[in-house]
């Protein structure tokens, strides 16, 4: 008999603890060549700097693991590509749940030289037709996770759901490999026209004139806001936004579920759901639920369109609002062309035409790249994470974050025959730890790893800076507020968005505590996500500590003509919930009235 | 926010207008603007549309009827037509408002006046503040008072058309249609017409302007079934640098209340239905559009005839060329790699040091 040769959960459990093998004592191995080992790595790079974007909280090791591997491969083979002339590519590793980078630096004159030559060659297409080539990659994309959508995990053979682990490790790397292109390309169009702005107009991108010429513009993540808008009118036509306005989003669907007007709104809401339902509320790590699987999500939006009085108004408001602004911006560009001599209009009418991709890619992809194909690698995870708990691989099926691809391959064809709970449960006793610690004490760990005497500084002037990569001159470093005397504002910051607007402050430091939010209130917070969006169509204006004019922040401000300031740094420790706030976002100024 | 007017005639409107009587109207009053020569005309506004639906108790009447629908999600083209049937008579069959009749038909009579005419021919055409599939209806060689506002009741109903219906309810828009403008045109009588590309559609290059042409009115070319003129124009020097000349065996001419494709006698089939000089007339005229409106050019144009030239070249339409706007043409592509490579080199490292505090990356 089996249970005489081979020894149950529990018994095997007692006897690790026999032998004392217990976390502290075992080597760390999330991420398996990736790890991060100062010894060894520093040698080579230098300086490896903490992501805090994407690993903040820390990330768990299955997610550490994916990244590193994949978002490296991607962005290395995007600059080999591009031939970025400073920049070889990023080398990523993984240490305390953070994802940390180095910057792999041209140094050779002569080598630039050959490298801009070939990077003027790749730039080409996307100049001319740089919606064609993403319209084409949406497609792969989209052809991609549809495929593996139909594949249902809870009732696949064994070998068969280890090939879709397979393919969703090929879908995620697909994903990568496209993902860097879109980026470094506008950037460097939006650099370039930012420089030639300065240049001739003495106009920055936080001016409204550089600014208005970059929104206005439709994207699929506004369609989906929108179509829940739709839902929540229909809800409202068909006299069933009591169930809205009474229940807790938990409770709305099983209210609904037992109406028949409510039935059959459903329907809708499901046929939504499977469309466009395939979405990660959040955007770096596997561990919380898309919107397919925890529909309260979604239905919690439409309650706020309902409750808010958003869903009773005749248009969508941001339909209204981006017509006002595709119009402004013909304009400004029109204006613009008027100053130009003759011989730059030609090339800078392109040049406008891809900056203007910076913001609309910037958007847009997160939803096609991350959102999306986490939101199949969290089902096919978790479906290979039940049969481990049920038997008794793991102690629970989420403890599959926490493994490696290759120890969940070890195990998948005969699960009770491999004991990886030794693994988990170390990890997670780690991974909760470095989270509690996140959460208790804000950043614990370095933002860099780094040889040079003089620390963070140098690091960034020696190891960051000279890559001259588009995405660290732009996101990465951002601009720096200037002190502005002679305004007398309590705090400054960069423009994100244009416009002033009045009203009692909100701090909000966590997406959880995002519902307390009221309309007419500024919204004060550290930075926002895409899972934030919402809150730009209650807010009077929107201060976010960090960010620069081509975070989200900024662009959802800018589409949604909020007035938003970006990297005030301090506003979220100076400003408290109540006071009432005068943001001058053209300025950068932010005034509190009522010290 | 523009004072809400009944009528505006095409030369005091300009694109801003749009949400007050439409696109088509606020783009001809635009062309104006600009400097195109149009055929004169006026537009009736949203609102004055909105003032029949009130004035006759039909926005009661709709809303009653459309609510009473429910929902339409999945209903078949069947309904949709039976629907359209109902709701168009329901327009149609209202009378018209003295005080809307009396707004349209004075200013009709003005049109007439200014061109020696008691009736004036006038053409028909919906004017929404978007555009929407099968919601442009266009009615040509319209006469006289009773015929006028017999078709403006059409155009509003326009909105309507079972094809209109689907894609509303298909794309959860209300049904209940109220930015309805209309434009009412002087009929050009058109010796040709046709289209002009400043920018090769299909190739992006933009150094040339492309113009094709058949006789008679524009309906002849723009549907594209039949083998009309081409002219290739040197955008730089405006020198004709190639044509076709197509065997133009039909083309469209006004008849008695419309429009209708005929024969094209046949000593005029084989011929070029443009001189040379109205070919560099309208490649001028296009190539300085397209420098004031600073993106490439989709335009429509028509020679009157009987009126002398230049004076006979009328334009009824222009708009960014669509899928040649979207792509750059190489010279200048080159030209902003080249700018984009060389900024990276400029970029000065220096003033980024000693203003740093932190990094936040986001990609």
């Amino acid at each position: 008999m089996m249970q005489e040769r081979y020894a149950s959960p529990e018994t095997r459990v007692s006897k690790w603890e026999a032998q004392n093998l217990r976390a502290e004592n075992a080597i760390w191995d999330a991420a398996p060549g990736y790890d991060l080992i100062p010894e060894v790595d520093l040698p080579l790079f230098h300086s490896l700097f903490l992501d805090g974007t994407h690993s903040s909280p820390p990330v768990t090791p299955l997610y550490g693991y994916m990244w590193v591997r994949h978002c490296g491969l991607g962005n290395k083979w995007a600059n080999i590509s591009l031939s970025l002339p400073r920049c070889y590519g990023w080398e990523w590793r993984y240490k305390d749940g953070g994802l940390y980078v180095a910057f792999l630096i041209v140094d050779d004159e002569k080598e630039i030289k050959e490298r801009e030559k070939k990077f003027k060659q790749a730039l080409v297409p996307y100049i001319e037709d740089f919606g064609g080539i993403w319209e084409n990659n949406k497609k792969i994309l989209m052809d991609t996770y549809d495929q593996l959508k139909q594949f249902d995990p809870d009732k696949a053979s064994p070998l068969d759901l280890q090939k879709h682990i397979w393919k969703l490790d090929e879908a995620y790397q697909k994903m990568w490999e496209i993902h860097f292109f879109g980026q470094q390309t506008s950037y460097s169009a939006w650099i370039l026209l930012e420089e030639e702005m300065k240049k001739r107009f003495g106009l920055n991108d936080q001016s409204p004139e550089f600014q208005n010429m970059m929104r206005g513009f439709e994207n699929e993540v506004y369609r989906i806001d929108k179509k829940l808008w739709l839902l929540a009118k229909q809800a409202v036509d068909m006299n069933i936004d009591h169930f809205f306005k009474e229940y807790a989003s938990e409770k709305i669907l099983l209210e609904l579920g037992q109406d028949p007007k409510g039935s059959e709104w459903l329907k809708e809401f499901m046929t939504f759901l499977h469309t466009n339902g395939w979405r990660m509320v959040r955007m770096n790590d596997f561990v919380d639920p898309y919107w397919l699987e925890q529909p309260n999500i979604p239905i919690k939006l439409i309650k706020d369109l309902i409750v808010g009085g958003v869903a009773e108004k005749k248009d969508y408001p941001l339909d209204i609002k981006r017509k006002e602004l595709s119009m402004e911006r013909e304009k400004t560009i029109k204006k613009l062309m008027d100053k130009l001599p003759p011989q730059d209009k030609d090339w800078f009418q392109s040049l406008i035409k891809l900056a203007q991709w910076a913001s609309i890619y910037s958007e847009e992809h997160d939803l096609y790249c991350e959102l999306s194909c986490q939101a199949l690698m969290r089902r096919g995870y978790l479906a290979v994470g039940k049969r481990f708990a049920q038997e008794g691989t793991l102690d629970r099926p989420d403890d599959i974050f926490m493994l490696n691809p290759w120890e969940i391959e070890s195990a998948i064809l005969l699960p009770k025959f491999n004991d990886l709970r030794w693994i988990a449960r170390r990890r997670r006793t780690e991974w909760e730890k470095w989270v509690t610690r996140f959460t208790n004490e804000g950043e614990f760990r370095p933002a860099v790893y780094t040889d040079r005497p003089e620390g963070f500084e140098e690091a960034v002037v020696k190891d960051l800076l000279p890559s001259l990569d588009p995405i660290c001159i732009k996101i990465i470093i951002g601009d720096l507020p200037v002190p502005k005397p002679q305004l007398d504002a309590d705090l400054i910051g960069l423009c994100g968005s244009p416009g002033v607007a009045e009203g009692p402050a909100r701090v909000i430091i966590n997406y959880e505590d995002l519902n307390q939010l009221k309309p007419g209130e500024v919204l004060v917070c550290p930075g926002t996500n895409p899972a934030w969006t919402p809150a730009f169509s209650l807010a009077a204006a929107v201060i976010a500590d960090r960010g620069g004019t081509l975070s989200h922040t900024a662009i959802i401000g800018r589409e949604y003509g909020l007035p938003v300031i970006v990297n005030t740094f301090t506003a979220c420790e100076q400003i408290r919930t109540g006071q009432q706030i005068r943001v001058d976002a053209t300025n950068g100024a932010v005034f509190i009235l009522d010290k | 926010m523009k004072e809400k007017g009944l009528v505006y005639w095409f030369q005091d409107l300009c694109k801003d207008y749009n949400e007050i009587v439409g696109k088509k109207c606020a783009n001809l009053g635009e062309m104006f603007q600009i400097g195109l020569r149009i055929p004169p005309g006026f537009a009736l506004s949203i609102e004055l549309y909105r003032k029949f639906i009130r004035d006759t108790g039909l926005d009661k009447g709709l809303e009653r009827y459309i609510k009473g629908l429910g929902n339409l999600n999945g209903a078949g083209i069947k309904i949709f037509e039976e629907i359209s049937r109902k709701l168009r008579t329901m327009v149609e069959q209202k009378e018209m408002p003295a005080t809307v009749r009396e707004v349209i038909i004075s200013n009709y009579h003005k049109l007439s006046q200014t061109h020696g005419k008691k009736n004036m021919p006038v053409s028909v055409r919906s004017s929404g503040t978007e555009s929407r599939p099968g919601m442009f209806e266009t009615y040509l060689n319209v006469t006289g008072e009773n015929e006028l506002i017999a078709t403006v009741k059409k155009v509003w109903s326009s909105s309507y058309t079972p094809r209109a219906l689907a894609f509303k309810v298909n794309k959860r828009l209300p049904i209940m249609a109220d930015k309805l403008g209309v434009a009412i045109v002087k009929m050009v009588n058109a010796r040709s017409s046709g289209i002009c590309f400043t920018i090769d559609p299909v190739t992006g290059d933009n150094s040339k302007i492309i113009i094709e042409a058949n006789w008679g009115l524009g309906e002849g070319v723009v549907s594209g079934s039949e083998s009309i003129d081409a002219f290739i124009v040197d955008k730089n020097e405006l020198k004709i640098i190639g044509s076709h000349v197509g065997k133009k065996s039909k083309c469209v001419v006004q008849v008695d209340n419309g429009a209708r494709w005929v024969n094209v006698p046949s000593n005029m089939q084989n011929i070029a239905c443009l001189a040379m000089e109205e070919v560099v007339e309208i490649a001028k005229t296009a190539k300085s559009t397209e420098e004031k409106l600073g993106c490439p050019q989709d335009m429509e144009w028509a020679f009157e005839e009987g009126v002398p030239f230049p004076n006979n070249l009328l334009w009824l339409q222009t708009r960014p060329a669509k899928s040649a706007y979207s792509k750059a043409h190489t010279a200048s592509s080159a030209e902003v790699a080249d700018r984009i490579t060389s900024t990276f080199r400029e970029i000065d490292v220096s003033k980024i040091k000693g203003r740093l505090k932190a990094i936040k990356f986001k990609f």
